[in-house]
């Protein structure tokens, strides 16, 4: 065994989290291999230790009364395959650029991709989807919505790794939009999700996902705040838009200005409750 | 024409077998024993005097064979255009002491693997006086701005016999200079003044395949240079130059091209690994990274073109004054010819008889830049045609219409005072027009180049 | 190091990897592969692009020890028995190549958008190859070639 980047694939979930818990920090764990390869071959990390999950039990889509529990190695390929998925996700798996890039990339770590990574972040924000986070001791379960800090930080624990991906009450309506500079291809300029409920004509329950704004997907909470158990309407969805990018900061990446940014992230948003409200 | 074999029959290009079952070589395949591979340590900055460079560490890496500076040049001039009486050369190889863009090697590591040699190029102790840096083409032409060049200005000179264009002896100038008739009588005469300032970006030659690069030193002295390369001249000229050897000497072998669409005309580091090569006496290979290759490879320089034109009653164009700036970052390389060319183009397929133009060849700390597919047309063509709208426009002609009346006639004498005797503007666009379903009226389909 | 076995186009192969070390330069540096081109090592232009039990994998994405105990396919693998591939056969027939670099990672996202659907539609013949980037065609020729095989 050499000193730095040993290499280690488990068939079973304790041997990786032991693992995860020996070198903590150290450690690199890699799914499809998409971003982590990157840290490695033009970031100059090097770790101690290289898991991968790719062996792991962890490609799955289940159903069940509790709602849709998708395991964190699940390729986008392969959610694809599955009927009955909220709309909001397949059209953000759809929009993963490429066969190649759909059979390699995951929905976990699609969690983890900094902007302009990240769309089935953004969808999943508005699905109110919650992470199973799996180590030694156990698991335990946060809500998407409270998991990113900051740039690659996380509300999770050295010695955890992300196990599944639930979504407990799937909302009745849901949609996700996305621009990018080609219709087929380039990075994300901004996305956008909204997931509905709406009962006699007023919204139950609302939640919107933005993304290639920030270092990782936001929700867009005062704009939640305008639309929350009011009766749908076109007044208060232009209420509601102006909201979609209040208190953010916007980050400057060079291409696309933070001006423009928002104004897409307000169309976006806009589109997709005119869609869903079946206002077109 | 059927009893021919070849001659209008269908030609299946013999590559395509090579490239549908993965056995076309490319210079990415071409590997020897002991081969040893080169990364660069590049300037931060673009524009600086290097205070220390200090490669003691990273020499005493294992696996590090040589850290290759100016002082393993031979002779430290880069000489591209020269070969071809365009000068002074104004490259180095390696710098001794300036940097003039981001991104400019200083000096290269040659280890046994790309992970020794950038290990090795944490190691290297790189201190640079940052300098205050010209990026700006209109910026350079300021009479306040530094100067990056040793005749200290921001221009290239023509027109005293280093351009590869006028003979010697010549009043050198800061522009090239095209003049024809009386444009100032011209625009005495105009009916209307039609301006029009027209900016082309940079643009990245992005060929799939990276700049790679395998040089060999032979048992017998000689050299052979592995390079994907549209020029082998080009390099087998300066490599000679540069390491003192006849060009009798130096071998150069391209395969397959991945692409290049001009970005690979230009040798940018073929030299440097030659050198490399024979500093250590193995055989040296440099796989350029996509990020080297968008941001220190040549691109289609940046172009501004400012035209007016004193227009007739009838969408004549009388005269044409323009200014045309070539962005060719901090080094010549073939920008002079580049300029050169687009002046000869800035009036395009048309008639006009009284012209002055003025090429600036400008240099700024940035990428240097170099030719892309239709190098001095496709930028001159772009802000002559939108002038041409603008003309019309301005006039209230029909845009095809005036393309008619100014395209040139046989017997015409052209900018650069050649007598025209192959028109067909004409009669390209009656026959495009028909290709594309547009009527043209009667009076249109009448005229000819030939009067 | 990583020891890695696998098999390579039909044959077997056990070597040891760099730590570290990509696919992609296992194949090229190590293994003297051909048909894997380096174009940008970010997972975007898909000349670097085998095939994984079948699956299409950007290899300059992927850690050597991956493909341990699996099998990869690369271009020169595709011919069966000197016979040429009917992809292979398509692309020579519509001039579907130029410079010919990114013709392998082409060639073999097509087989496996093939071997998953075999009558693509338009579009998702245009999103099954938008993680290949050609410079020299302009993709017309390419789309020909693969339309001429879905029946």
């Amino acid at each position: 065994m050499t000193e730095d980047g040993l290499y280690f694939r488990f068939n079973e979930l304790k041997q990786a989290t032991d693992v995860k818990k020996k070198y903590g920090d150290e450690v690199l764990v890699v799914a499809g291999g998409t971003i982590a390869t990157q840290l490695i071959t033009r970031f100059g990390l090097r770790p101690k230790v290289i898991l991968s999950l790719e062996n792991l039990p962890l490609n799955y889509v289940k159903f069940s009364k509790t709602g849709i529990e998708i395991g964190a190695t699940t390729t986008i390929s392969k959610l694809l395959t599955f009927d009955n998925l909220p709309n909001a996700l397949v059209q953000a798996a759809q929009g993963v650029h490429g066969l190649t890039l759909k059979e390699m990339a995951t929905v976990g770590g699609n969690i983890f991709s900094p902007s302009p990574g990240g769309d089935l972040a953004t969808a999943l924000l508005a699905l109110n989807a919650d992470l199973v986070l799996a180590r030694s001791g156990g698991k335990r379960v946060v809500s998407l919505s409270k998991f990113y800090k900051n740039f690659l930080t996380y509300n999770m624990r050295k010695d955890e790794i992300l196990y599944a991906i639930k979504i407990s009450r799937v909302p009745k309506l849901s949609a996700f939009m996305k621009l990018t500079p080609y219709t087929y291809s380039g990075p994300t300029i901004c996305s956008a999700a909204v997931g509905m409920d709406l009962t006699d004509k007023k919204i139950t329950r609302i939640a919107i996902g933005v993304g290639g704004l920030t270092p990782h997907p936001y929700r867009a909470a005062a704009a939640e705040k305008i639309l929350k158990d009011k009766p749908i309407s076109d007044q208060i969805i232009e209420n509601a838009t102006a909201k979609v990018t209040e208190g953010i900061q916007i980050r400057e990446e060079g291409f696309y200005s933070v001006e423009y940014k928002s104004k897409v992230a307000q169309a976006l948003v806009k589109k997709i409750l005119y869609r869903l409200a079946g206002f077109n | 024409m059927s009893s021919f074999n070849v001659l209008g029959k269908p030609v299946v290009n013999v590559q395509l077998y090579g490239h549908v079952t993965g056995s076309t070589q490319f210079i990415d395949d071409i590997s020897f024993p002991g081969m040893l591979w080169i990364k660069a340590v590049r300037s931060p900055v673009p524009r600086g005097i290097i205070k220390k460079l200090d490669t003691k560490k990273a020499e005493r890496l294992p696996g590090v064979v040589k850290i290759v500076t100016s002082k393993d040049v031979p002779n430290n001039m880069h000489v591209n255009m020269a070969v071809v009486g365009i000068g002074p050369p104004d490259e180095p190889v390696l710098p001794d002491k300036e940097v003039n863009y981001k991104g400019e090697a200083i000096c290269l590591v040659v280890a046994r693997d790309e992970e020794t040699a950038l290990k090795a190029i944490e190691l290297i102790d790189l201190e640079i006086e940052e300098l205050p840096p010209v990026l700006d083409m209109e910026e350079a032409l300021k009479p306040s701005s530094p100067k990056i060049k040793p005749w200290n200005s921001n221009t290239f000179v023509f027109g005293s016999g280093m351009d590869g264009a006028t003979p010697p002896g010549g009043q050198g100038r800061p522009y090239f200079l095209i003049k024809r008739g009386n444009v100032d009588e011209a625009f005495n005469k105009a009916r209307h003044i039609v301006e029009g300032s027209y900016l082309i970006s940079p643009i990245e030659h992005a060929p799939i395949e990276p700049h790679i690069c395998v040089a060999k030193p032979e048992p017998d002295g000689r050299l052979t240079i592995y390079t994907a390369t549209q020029a082998p001249y080009f390099v087998r000229d300066n490599v000679a130059t540069i390491l003192n050897m006849p060009p009798s000497k130096i071998r150069v072998v391209s395969p397959s091209v991945g692409g290049g669409f001009g970005g690979k005309v230009d040798p940018e580091f073929e030299m440097m690994v030659a050198v490399a090569a024979m500093a250590v006496k193995r055989p040296v290979k440099w796989r350029w990274t996509r990020e080297e290759e968008f941001t220190v490879s040549t691109t289609r320089p940046a172009v501004k073109i400012e035209l007016q034109d004193s227009v007739s009653d009838e969408g004549l164009i009388l005269g044409r004054k323009a200014r045309l700036l070539h962005d060719a970052g901090a080094y010549s390389r073939t920008s002079p010819y580049g300029v050169i060319k687009a002046c000869f183009n800035l009036s395009g397929p048309y008639n006009i008889p009284n012209v002055e133009y003025r090429g600036y060849c400008v240099f700024t700390n940035r990428q240097p830049s170099s030719a892309m597919r239709g190098y001095g047309v496709f930028e001159v063509s772009f802000a002559i045609e939108l002038q041409m709208d603008r003309i019309a426009k301005t006039c209230g002609i029909d845009p095809l219409e005036l393309r008619f009346r100014n395209a040139y006639r046989n017997n015409q004498i052209s900018a650069s005072g050649k007598l025209i005797d192959d028109a067909y503007l004409i009669e390209t666009m009656r026959e495009a027009a028909g290709l594309a379903g547009i009527n043209l009226p009667e009076h249109l389909l009448k005229m000819s180049s030939s009067g | 190091m990583v020891k890695v076995k696998f098999k390579l186009d039909g044959v077997f192969v056990e070597v040891e990897a760099m730590p570290y070390q990509t696919l992609f330069h296992l194949l090229k540096d190590s293994l003297g592969v051909q048909s894997v081109h380096f174009g940008c090592g970010q997972g975007a232009c898909g000349a670097c692009t085998v095939l994984l039990n079948g699956k299409p994998r950007y290899s300059c994405l992927t850690l050597a020890g991956y493909v341990d105990g699996k099998e990869v396919v690369t271009l020169a693998g595709l011919a069966q028995n000197g016979e040429l591939n009917p992809i292979q056969r398509a692309f020579i027939e519509n001039n579907a190549a130029q410079c010919g670099y990114c013709t392998p990672g082409i060639i073999l996202t097509a087989k496996a958008l093939l071997d998953k659907s075999s009558r693509p539609s338009d579009e998702e013949i245009f999103d099954a190859l938008a993680g290949n980037l050609c410079r020299c065609t302009g993709y017309v020729s390419i789309v020909r070639a693969i339309k001429s095989l879905v029946r």
